[in-house]
């Protein structure tokens, strides 16, 4: 009995996810548990187990293919196992049938046709079949992705996607012939896809307001200077930050908040959120319970969490659960401040910017100091301006008395 | 036009057609000069002296002794005083009322009516609260009736005892107490038509008996949410108006049917296997039933709660399908 290998649903949000790589061929054994294939989500890349034993009678989804939750992607079946629609090996084909030739004809025309599984309504089927509109090239809206009439009637809209209606688009936004070489092409997808589309979602849905503002760091970077003169593993000023907000956020109620459809969520924790910025793109691992644990307990972690999240290895859970983020680039020593998208649908974000030695007035007299920007962006549906400046002030404060937030 | 409950309009009609053709009458435990377990044929007994009948405590005898009345020429109309006790007197219906004209070659015929009170929701438990139409419905050569309101109740009882099968007549204990207008003196509303109880544009809701009144609910709080519901109450089951339900998709395009009956093997399932094979190309959307859990109906209103299909399923039913 041929099992099917179905995309699964690997985190709250994932909706779809891209193949990156089969780790078995057709026709290959293989036993329940097996890692067979690498599939990328929002964030992560995820491995797929085999979910039962047998051969790999067939592999449907393609690398790279982005499909949704449920999608086929493959068959295992028992050696010999003929499964519909299914192109097999001829290892795996059925042997001493004079029909052979004929069946694996029909069989691998079949393949193109099941190969792409597009779920569309009855009614959307035949709403195409009628206006000569391919409906495989469709996305659609309905649930599970289901291509429902609506998104045929708006592609008929469009002009249809017929043969001849997709060759008069491509001729009317071409790119001259002579800077075709100067390109390739990367599918706007998975991780990056992930990434856009919640800027996307922040920008359009968060009137966000952006405060900047410098400060002296020198208290900052004594105490921690005293720390690591005593600590195994030294600290970052990140790793400062995070402690610091982490226990304003414990005395700001109002800003550990979130938006999340009709109600505001008072959190009643504090998960700090740090984005870190990796070959694919940028994921934020979360540090649960900042408030409470102690500089080196949140160091460890964030070592940890970026380590993971460069090899790919965090959890879902490990970047969930956040309710405020801070994000630093101030390591690349050219930003002073910048206007950081809220990861909704948290409601405040903290940009940190580089530090720079900078005359200041202090007690009349002008002084140079380590002067560090910071960003703070809110969002004001659920924010308002004085509340959102007073707690940039307690950072500021704590900032410059930071063994406050550690006792 | 004339307010009246549903009891009473159940009960009007029986009259109209006691009044019309001396061939009625009624049968059935306590249904004389006690009114009947529900009071639906109270005062009857003293209107139409000798034609209404107390019956002993046999359901197969209240049957039994109607199909041989029907077949003799009577028109009986025999009260059953729960749909729950039909198991009682299920062969007299369904080896004999239902068979007789077909195997006599239509020498006889069996024009008699089996009303009975049937549903859930007032902590009557298992063997008291059950919709077990689709018994019935399974039976070819009996006709089975569903009202939802006072008017279509009365109605469809004078259709039912004009026709000359067998009818299951099946009230709704939860809408004997609903009032409406009803029309006055003769009115038959033929069997097998449907009724468009909301019009509406985005989905079709198919429901009869009580459920007919959650899904006008649900419809009421889908429009405030910019859904538009069309409501269809089949009123009969059997013959069915598969037109008007397939009209309703081919303006709709997606549906979700209501049944008070526990979900395998229900009259939903039915309907949606119908609109599947003659209506493929008109669906933008999956089929979705709102029935009952399949077991026993609980005792604690809590758990019946649970238990029953209510506007909220409903609700979620129709929003999974956009």
């Amino acid at each position: 009995m041929a099992v099917e290998i179905t995309m699964p649903k690997m985190g709250l949000s994932m909706v779809t996810g891209t193949i990156v790589k089969w780790l078995k061929n057709e026709g290959d054994a293989v036993t329940k548990g097996d890692i067979i294939l690498e599939v990328m989500t929002d964030k992560l890349t995820n491995t797929i187990d085999a979910p039962a034993d047998g051969v790999l009678l067939r592999i449907v989804a393609q690398e790279e293919e982005e499909l949704p939750i449920g999608a086929l992607l493959g068959v295992i079946g028992m050696e010999g196992e003929v499964v519909q629609g299914a192109k097999t090996t001829s290892k795996a084909a059925p042997a001493a049938e004079p029909m052979i030739s004929e069946t694996k004809q029909a069989d691998s025309s079949s393949h193109e046709v099941t190969g792409n599984r597009v779920k569309a309504s009855p009614l959307a089927r035949k709403l195409a079949k009628e206006n000569n509109v391919d409906f495989t090239q469709i996305t659609g809206t309905g649930p599970s992705g289901r291509i429902v009439r609506d998104d045929v009637l708006a592609c008929i809209a469009q002009g249809g996607n017929s043969q001849q209606a997709s060759t008069q688009k491509s001729i009317g936004s071409p790119a001259p012939i002579e800077e075709q070489d100067n390109f390739t092409l990367t599918p706007y997808a998975g991780m990056r896809k992930a990434v856009g589309d919640n800027m996307s979602l922040s920008w359009s849905v968060a009137p966000k307001v952006n405060y900047h503002v410098s400060t002296d760091l020198s208290a900052l970077l004594a105490l921690r200077k005293t720390i690591n003169e005593e600590a195994q593993v030294k600290i970052t000023i990140t790793d400062m930050l995070v402690k610091i907000v982490a226990v304003a956020l414990r005395m700001s109620p109002h800003i550990n908040i979130a938006l999340v459809d009709k109600n505001i969520r008072n959190y009643k924790e504090v998960h700090v959120g740090v984005a870190v910025a990796i070959s694919q793109g940028l994921v934020v691992p979360v540090v649960k319970h900042a408030d409470i644990k102690t500089i080196s307990q949140i160091s460890r972690e964030i070592k940890d969490l970026s380590l993971r999240a460069r090899d790919n290895q965090l959890g879902m859970q490990e970047m969930r659960g956040g309710t405020f983020t801070v994000t630093n680039i101030g390591a690349y020593q050219s930003v002073d401040w910048f206007t950081p998208i809220i990861n909704q649908p948290e409601a405040a974000i903290l940009g940190v910017g580089r530090t720079v030695d900078t005359p200041v007035v202090e007690n009349g007299e002008i002084v140079i100091k380590p002067m560090i920007g910071l960003s703070l962006s809110f969002d004001h549906r659920v924010i308002d301006g004085a509340p959102a400046a007073a707690f940039l002030g307690l950072l500021l404060k704590l900032i410059k008395k930071p063994y406050q937030a550690l006792i | 036009m004339k307010k009246m409950t549903y009891a009473e309009a159940i009960r009007d009609g029986m009259r109209v057609e006691m009044q019309r053709d001396a061939n009625v009458y009624i049968a059935g435990e306590d249904v004389g000069k006690f009114g009947g377990c529900f009071g639906v044929t109270a005062g009857l007994f003293d209107e139409f002296p000798g034609r209404v009948l107390d019956t002993p405590i046999s359901e197969t005898a209240i049957v039994g002794h109607a199909v041989g009345a029907a077949a003799a020429g009577l028109r009986p109309v025999v009260e059953i005083m729960f749909i729950d006790f039909m198991g009682v007197c299920m062969d007299e219906l369904f080896n004999q009322a239902a068979k007789m004209r077909y195997m006599f070659g239509g020498k006889a015929k069996v024009p008699m009516v089996v009303r009975t009170p049937c549903g859930g929701g007032m902590t009557a438990s298992a063997q008291h609260s059950q919709c077990i139409e689709a018994w019935f419905t399974h039976i070819p050569g009996i006709k089975t009736i569903m009202p939802s309101t006072p008017a279509d109740a009365k109605g469809l009882m004078a259709a039912a005892i004009r026709d000359d099968n067998p009818v299951m007549y099946i009230e709704h204990k939860q809408l004997l107490a609903m009032s409406g207008e009803v029309p006055e003196g003769e009115y038959v509303i033929p069997l097998g038509k449907a009724d468009i109880k909301r019009a509406g544009s985005d989905v079709t809701i198919v429901a009869w008996s009580w459920m007919l009144h959650k899904a006008l609910a649900a419809a009421d709080q889908l429009a405030k949410e910019g859904i538009s519901a069309e409501v269809v109450d089949l009123r009969t089951l059997v013959p069915l108006d598969k037109e008007c339900i397939l009209q309703s998709v081919a303006k709709t395009n997606r549906l979700v049917v209501v049944n008070e009956a526990v979900r395998t093997s229900g009259f939903a399932g039915e309907i949606a296997a119908i609109v599947v094979e003659e209506g493929f190309d008109l669906l933008d959307a999956p089929i979705v039933r709102v029935t009952a859990l399949d077991i026993p109906v609980p005792f604690n209103a809590k758990l019946e709660a649970v238990y029953l299909p209510n506007e909220t399923k409903i609700i979620a039913a129709v929003k999974s399908l956009f």
